[in-house]
């Protein structure tokens, strides 16, 4: 014998629902209501096309930020008291006070060296010659 | 008038108002029941259906009409209530309470539910399916779209629609066959 196929029943298929009188009108002025007071804020406007490009020119800036950020943790500072010394050392530099270049450190050992020589009395070295050199090789000098 | 002059209608400058009207008239009734039909609540079923007209509202000068607007209505509507049904789902878990029981003892003292005691049955029957089943079952067997639509509104492949069809059907038939 064949089993009765309940859901194909005709009857099932009627909504057994109702809504209270008149509903459907209401529902459509509340609707109505609702979307006139959101105002007409639905079409494309100029801040809806720019949106995405915010967002990306936005994402920049906080990328930015983010990195500035880091870099100013992360970089060792340096005091003020050394800061206070390099300013000091400055002011001197451009008074004039302290004229040290890189030839001048070059040259120091350079300037000691003949300085030593000019001190030599020109009296010693006159009489070094006399005692030294005999009379063909002083006129060969001529 | 068709939907594609609502849609040109409401493109034009000041009829966005009225184009929606027409819209709301057109498909207010048919996504109520829809709605309805899922939630069993004439309460709730409002609130839902004022909720996905507002959304369409906002939504409607984006659609570019890849779809047509019928099932575009529909998916909004379908997942307002999935959504809606989630979260009392949720509620009735930390509740511990069941929420298919829930629904059946809304039914039950329903003063908008005008049908005899085998659609009582029926109706506790599909309450028992898991949610995307019963949207499933419920677009299928009274709204009787086609299962292309219906793949149109949910997402989902005709196959597994068809299998999930299938599958509520069984159930729903056990169901009874226990119950009546």
């Amino acid at each position: 014998m064949k089993q009765k196929n309940y859901i194909e029943d005709p009857h099932l298929k009627e909504n057994p629902f109702t809504v209270p009188q008149g509903y459907f009108n209401e529902m459509k002025s509340q609707v109505a209501e609702k979307i006139s007071a959101s105002g007409s804020t639905t079409k494309t406007g100029f801040i809806t096309v720019i949106r995405p490009h915010l967002a990306l020119v936005s994402a920049f800036v906080i990328i930015f930020f983010i990195g500035f950020a880091a870099l100013t943790v992360f970089t060792p500072r340096v005091s003020e008291s050394e800061l206070s010394t390099l300013t000091a050392g400055n002011k001197y530099i451009e008074e004039g006070f302290l004229k040290t270049t890189f030839i001048d450190f070059f040259d120091i050992d350079a300037e000691n060296e003949t300085g030593d020589i000019h001190t030599i009395p020109s009296d010693e070295v006159m009489s070094y010659i006399s005692e030294n050199i005999d009379i063909i090789t002083l006129t060969s000098l001529e | 008038m068709d939907d594609k002059d609502l849609l040109e209608l409401f493109k034009e400058e000041g009829k966005e108002n009225y184009a929606f009207n027409l819209i709301v008239d057109k498909y207010g009734e048919r996504l109520y029941w829809h709605i309805r039909k899922l939630v069993a609540s004439h309460e709730d079923a409002n609130d839902l259906l004022q909720e996905t007209f507002i959304k369409a509202w906002a939504a409607l000068p984006r659609f570019r009409e890849e779809s047509r607007l019928y099932t575009w209505l529909y998916r909004i509507a379908t997942n307002e209530t999935l959504t809606f049904i989630k979260r009392a789902k949720l509620k009735a878990f930390l509740s511990l309470s069941d929420y298919s029981r829930q629904l059946e003892n809304q039914l039950e003292a329903d003063p908008y539910f005008n049908g005899d005691n085998t659609q009582m049955i029926f109706q506790k029957a599909i309450m028992r399916l898991p949610s995307k089943q019963k949207a499933v079952f419920n677009m299928r067997y009274f709204d009787e779209l086609s299962y292309e639509d219906i793949s149109e509104i949910s997402g989902t492949s005709v196959g597994a629609l068809k299998a999930s069809y299938h599958h509520a059907y069984q159930k729903i038939q056990d169901y009874l066959k226990e119950t009546i």
